[in-house]
């Protein structure tokens, strides 16, 4: 039996919220610019719905599974055979998202601040970083996290206030610009998978209650999704459209033309701190779900043995895309559209009906309420 | 078993302090030449002549035998692109340079008039690049201005650059526009993006222009009739067509701009004084709110209705009439609401006349009355201007006196 500790609802709601805004920091708020155009908030707004929808649903399953993770419940569901290849597309799933975090946050990091360091020196620091973080267990990383949320909320209000003397209120307009549809299909097909259902739902036991993680998860998506529709306004009003679709790093540019006087200049050097913060802990926390997965499909008591062997996969993965643009796409076009989605929906989805009929049958009582 | 974890924990600490230290991309300051200012013209037997302002930091050192040194140096390069320049400044110069720390961009008339896009798309993408940086275009060649610029009250060119943009705030006769807003204004609109007018002095300006009428400051930079020893001007603005400079407008018409736009800050304002035609009455104005734009159509024209809000003080009275009462104050106000329209009649018609487009961003607003983003996309937004019907009605609040209530006349003799 896997022994993960015990983590607070604070802490919790820290380490899926981290978890959550990691991909702000990087290329995703251009994207959505790029697809909403002027609507861009509207567009957030539906994937909002969509995640809090999604976390719903695992919560909706993980019910009647209150001290068990999501790997047991499918196995309990599906049965061994199918519940482990249901099992085995979410432990890759966390593997291909950490392999993308590892690129594309090592990149970034080229892009912004170390122009001339190898890429794989950064990526040993980051996945070093990772191995460390979960060596040391859950209790660590949520704790880490919990201590985090202060800096990163204060470094991420300064930086949407300080651009505000940017911002031209014009820039929203034409206000309903794009087709409904359109926008909804983008909301799903581009910006609605995410990782932190699945991760709640392997860290249930370590809740402390169901209703803890439910309400927890739930905060976490909601304030990410809010945060998230606050850059991509932000961004918005002080760009405008066209130059937001162009972007690598959207918030790094954002955090460049902070200026106040002479002295309170070159801001960037904050949110580097920030999004180094984020960047690690999500990481971690990636890390863990992909091991905690493989470590519960072949029920072993720990988790750490495995770990090199992932962080190894992890590596070699994000190496794999021969450039940055490739290393994109692949997210844009697989891990965050509709091959993520099945896995991050439509799986939990599955199920969830599969549960439904099967206890209407009699078959799946719930052993622990 | 404890003690070696402590080992292995001092020896992740070591390591840590080690790797974390540094970088690959490591530069110490003493090894980095600061470009504060880079000016790029059209070169003589390459495409592009790219000249840098480089900080000497022997004239800055304490100690060390600072001396007499020039604390700054200009450089140029010609060569193809601007990083092919900047590549070429690093084979002669013992240090590094980075435009991390670069105030200005400046381009020579001539590339202006033949576009920027492709220099400032080199630009944008670069990291050291910074969009706060100004974008100013150069009368004559940005190298003369370079060499011709020696700012007398501070010790680095780069203050003074930096302080060009508090000096275009008190006097509105300046127009300081940096790298995003020229580019924001170039990629978002469909209206004509400006710049910033810099010059060498000439000492005089061109035939038939001088100030004799209040409200107007006739000049372009390098016209303005003065002395001293530094022949840098800053004053009026270029005028661009998409990325092609098309013209430029003097000082008044830029505070008109200004104004319209609703960029203003603050500045002072001579007007012939309405009950007394051979004095005159300074004003100090602010802008009060941002300007009103309403749309309407009409009869297939679409009107523009514009209210530019301004409020201040009186500076002087040299009449010494008795404006403050504010039955008065109201003939000052009117007779300046009166002025500053006919003054932004002329700049539009002027725009209309010389086919720059609309040089006041109403598209800004405009965007506001359309309902999808093809309609804006294609938006033919030089026709519309063109035919537009533009009202422009200025509405000043004099708040304050100054330091006088009111003007006692002396006694008669």
């Amino acid at each position: 039996m896997i022994r993960e500790g015990k983590i607070g609802f604070a802490e919790g709601f820290a380490l899926l919220l981290i978890s959550n805004i990691g991909k702000v920091f990087l290329s995703v708020p251009s994207n959505a610019v790029e697809q909403g155009k002027t609507m861009a908030w509207a567009l957030i707004l539906i994937v909002i719905v969509i995640t809090l929808l999604e976390f719903w649903l695992i919560a909706e399953l993980m019910k009647n599974f209150r001290d068990r993770t999501i790997v047991e419940a499918s196995e309990r569901i599906l049965g061994p055979y199918l519940g482990t290849a249901v099992n085995l597309f979410f432990a890759f799933y966390f593997i291909a998202v950490m392999a993308v975090l590892l690129r594309s946050y090592s990149e970034a990091i080229i892009t912004s601040a170390l122009p001339r360091t190898p890429i794989s020196f950064l990526i040993i620091t980051l996945t070093v970083g990772s191995i460390v973080s979960c060596w040391y267990g859950l209790e660590s990383i949520a704790r880490v996290a919990r201590l985090s949320i202060p800096f990163i909320a204060l470094g991420l209000i300064i930086l949407c206030t300080a651009v505000l003397p940017e911002a031209d209120p014009n820039n929203i307009f034409p206000l309903f610009s794009v087709d409904p549809v359109e926008l909804f299909h983008h909301a799903i097909a581009r910006q609605s998978a995410i990782t932190e259902g699945l991760l709640a739902a392997l860290l249930l036991p370590a809740f402390g209650g169901w209703r803890h993680f439910r309400r927890a998860g739930l905060l976490a998506v909601g304030t990410g999704g809010g945060l998230f529709l606050i850059i991509v306004f932000i961004l918005t009003l002080v760009f405008g459209v066209q130059v937001s679709e162009e972007f690598m790093l959207p918030v790094y540019n954002l955090s460049r033309i902070i200026e106040f006087g002479r002295f309170f200049q070159r801001m960037e050097s904050v949110f580097l701190l920030i999004w180094a913060m984020v960047g690690t802990i999500k990481m971690a926390v990636t890390l863990y779900g992909a091991n905690l997965v493989l470590a519960r499909i072949f029920r072993l008591p720990d988790y750490r043995p495995l770990l090199w062997i992932t962080t190894l996969l992890c590596f070699s993965l994000s190496l794999l895309p021969a450039d940055l643009m490739t290393a994109l796409m692949i997210e844009s076009d697989i891990v965050r559209s509709y091959p993520g989605l099945a896995i991050t929906l439509g799986l939990p989805f599955f199920l969830l009906v599969v549960a439904k009929f099967r206890k209407a049958g009699g078959e799946i009582r719930d052993e622990a309420k | 078993m404890k003690q070696s974890n402590l080992y292995g924990k001092l020896l992740v600490l070591l390591l840590l302090c080690t790797f974390a230290s540094g970088c690959w991309g490591a530069r110490e300051t003493d090894e980095v030449a600061l470009v504060v200012a880079v000016g790029f013209d059209k070169g003589k037997t390459e495409a592009l002549e790219v000249t840098a302002t480089v900080a000497n930091p022997r004239a800055f050192a304490i100690d060390g035998g600072g001396g007499n040194a020039k604390p700054f140096l200009n450089i140029s390069v010609e060569g193809p692109s601007i990083w092919e320049c900047y590549t070429i400044l690093n084979s002669f110069l013992s240090r590094e340079t980075t435009f991390s720390h670069t105030q200005v961009y400046l381009f020579g008339e001539e590339l202006a008039r033949q576009g920027i896009e492709d220099y400032l798309n080199d630009l944008i993408r670069q990291r050291e690049v910074r969009r706060d940086s100004g974008l100013y275009v150069c009368r004559g060649t940005a190298k003369e201005f370079m060499d011709k610029n020696k700012p007398l009250l501070e010790m680095s060119v780069a203050k003074q650059y930096q302080f060009m943009d508090r000096m275009a705030k008190v006097s509105g006769l300046f127009h300081n526009r940096n790298i995003h807003d020229y580019y924001s204004t170039y990629k978002n609109l469909h209206s004509s993006p400006t710049l910033g007018l810099v010059g060498v002095s000439r000492g005089k300006p061109e035939d038939g222009k001088q100030a004799a009428e209040p409200l107007r400051v006739p000049y372009v930079a390098g016209e303005v009739p003065r002395t001293g020893e530094n022949k840098a001007e800053y004053i009026g603005a270029a005028i661009f067509n998409r990325d092609k400079m098309v013209g430029e407008i003097n000082g008044d018409e830029n505070r008109t701009l200004m104004l319209l736009r609703g960029d203003f800050t603050v500045s002072s304002f001579t007007i012939r004084d309405p009950k007394h035609p051979n004095k005159t009455v300074v004003l100090r104005l602010r802008q009060g709110q941002r300007p009103d734009i309403k749309f309407k159509q009409e009869e297939g024209v679409l009107k523009i209705y514009h209210t530019v809000y301004l409020e201040g003080e009186f500076v002087s009275i040299q009449s010494g009439e008795h404006y403050e009462d504010p039955v008065k104050q109201k003939i000052v106000e009117d007779a300046f609401d009166r002025g500053m329209e006919e003054l932004a009649r002329e700049l539009i018609d002027k725009t209309r006349e010389k086919d720059w487009g609309d040089i006041f961003h109403y598209d800004r607003y405009y965007r506001r009355e359309l309902s999808s983003w093809e309609q804006w996309e294609n938006l033919n937004w030089q026709e519309i201007y063109n035919n537009a019907d533009i009202m422009v009605d200025f509405k000043t609040n004099i708040r304050r006196t100054g330091l006088v209530r009111k003007m006692v006349p002396p006694y008669k003799e």
